[in-house]
């Protein structure tokens, strides 16, 4: 069917993109200046109007369909480290940072790692949709700075953002500031020299490091989520670097890996995150007094779960844990009272009118039928929160809110055999 | 120094090119609000236009309430039954 797509000029690579992987490379595309969102709607009568004419002639008109460049597999690149860094910043495989060259050697001793044949395609990554195979996913890797023997824990990664609950595609393309956090999980945590203790979401530990980073490459070279141009992040966040953490002690508060499904080798469980933001609490001595705080640290107006729901996660401290345990938690109770808490409620008296509308689209069943200063829950149920314990000595945990429209997946990290 | 390509494979996605009509009088078009502020907005007038100035039936409208979530199979079926469409990319 003619179809016109009318886009905002500033859109218009994700738009062409978009219409690429959805094999309609020759799809019209009319474009009309930034922006249409945020302004009284008859403010854009006039360059509705003066577009008209393009949209008519690309409902009747063959457009001509993009020439297409065929990708090579392997390919020649300069021995000289600096040089191939010059190479990759011109073809885009760059995240700003050094790169070790993916030598075929290099990549091939990444693709024994996982036991796994080079050529097997592990999905396709939005939005280009173009194929990872093992070999493309170890290649990432190896220029993220990957040991060989994590290959199999950033191939678990790439499974995991693309099942379909995820919205991968929503989470590469958004302007909201959402990556991919990955969480490592199990025995593989110890068996790999993972971090899941002090500055647990900081430098310092290559494995969390180059994970983290290689799924990123892995979006941007192969999903070709371009900064700026497909990834049309507002401000992006420091984690489209790199956002990897690791569990390793797991206390019986939270049982993240069991509660996660994990088996005798370890898994990943991915959680489309913004940035994490500290809870401070030196002050309380019992459970009751840390619940206030937690509870009134989840209660955020400016996150996407106000609108669009979804899942939060809660990164306890070790020590908040150990003070929940004492005074009688588990999960569930933790869950319940974190829900069920007066202060994890948001004020629709913060929220504009024009804010409200919106959210009486995309939430009905919270605010349809809300007064202007109402309160509401943070969550629709105990479940939407995540607990996992990880960190070192101190009094803070994080909570990592999440795009909303994403649920948290967890996928085995496969070892090879032996 | 021979290297491996990280942008793995192309996409298997089949190539379409849709027919274009000769022209838009009586034609039935689809608008899809895609859940952005003011999407609806645009498509329609956008829509309403070409029925004052080409002759177009008037439109028919669906939407997604969030722009965040893939169309519901159900809605896309509905597009089978226009003759073109106009849908949105944007903020």
């Amino acid at each position: 069917m003619p179809t016109v797509l009318v886009c905002t000029d500033v859109f218009l690579p994700l738009a062409r993109a978009i219409s690429a992987q959805r094999g309609l490379r020759s799809l019209a595309v009319v474009t009309v200046p930034h922006p249409t969102g945020g302004v009284p709607p008859e403010a854009l009568d006039e360059v509705l109007a003066a577009a008209v004419d393009d949209v008519a002639a690309g409902l009747t008109a063959a457009s001509p369909v993009p020439p297409e460049v065929l990708a090579v597999s392997v390919q020649d690149a300069p021995e000289d480290v600096l040089d191939f860094l010059e190479l990759a910043e011109r073809r885009g495989w760059s995240d700003g940072l050094p790169l070790v060259p993916p030598s075929q050697e290099r990549v091939a001793v990444g693709v024994a790692a996982s036991g796994r044949p080079a050529g097997e395609l592990v999905g396709l990554v939005p939005p280009a949709h173009r194929g990872a195979t093992v070999a493309s996913v170890a290649a990432n890797a190896v220029m993220a700075g990957c040991r060989p023997e994590v290959v199999p824990v950033v191939l678990a990664a790439v499974e995991a953002v693309l099942r379909p609950e995820f919205n991968l595609q929503a989470l590469t393309t958004t302007t909201h500031p959402v990556t991919p956090l990955v969480v490592v999980h199990g025995p593989v945590v110890e068996r790999l020299g993972f971090n899941s203790g002090p500055n647990v979401f900081g430098q310092g530990n290559r494995a969390n490091a180059a994970v983290g980073r290689a799924l990123r490459l892995v979006l941007q070279n192969v999903g070709q989520a371009l900064p700026g141009v497909t990834d049309r992040a507002t401000h992006g966040t420091p984690g489209k670097y790199s956002s990897c953490i690791a569990v390793a002690s797991d206390p019986p508060l939270t049982s993240f890996h069991a509660v996660r499904g994990g088996d005798e080798h370890g898994a990943v469980t991915v959680v489309g995150g913004e940035g994490p933001h500290n809870v401070n609490d030196h002050g309380s001595t019992d459970a009751a007094g840390l619940l206030t705080t937690l509870a009134g640290a989840l209660a955020n107006l400016g996150s996407n779960n106000v609108y669009l729901r979804g899942q939060v996660l809660l990164v306890l401290g070790p020590e908040h844990a150990e003070l929940l345990e004492r005074d009688g938690y588990d999960l569930e109770r933790l869950q319940a009272a974190v829900h069920e808490h007066p202060r994890a409620r948001v004020s629709t008296a913060g929220v504009s009118a024009g804010n409200l509308s919106r959210y009486r689209l995309t939430a009905p069943h919270v605010f349809e039928a809300v007064a202007a200063d109402a309160t509401v829950p943070m969550l629709d149920a105990p479940d939407r929160l995540l607990v996992l314990v990880a960190g070192g000595p101190g009094k803070h945990s994080m909570i990592v809110p999440t795009f909303g429209t994403t649920t948290a997946v967890t996928v085995p990290v496969r070892s090879a055999p032996a | 120094m021979r290297i491996i390509d990280p942008t793995g494979s192309e996409p298997p996605t089949a190539r379409l090119v849709p027919a274009p009509r000769a022209g838009l009088r009586g034609a039935r078009i689809g608008v899809l609000d895609n859940g952005k502020p003011n999407a609806a907005h645009v498509v329609s007038t956008v829509a309403r236009h070409l029925v004052e100035r080409f002759g177009a039936l008037p439109p028919v409208a669906s939407g997604k309430p969030n722009s965040s979530q893939p169309a519901e199979p159900v809605l896309l079926d509905r597009f089978r039954d226009f003759d073109a469409a106009i849908v949105g990319v944007g903020d």
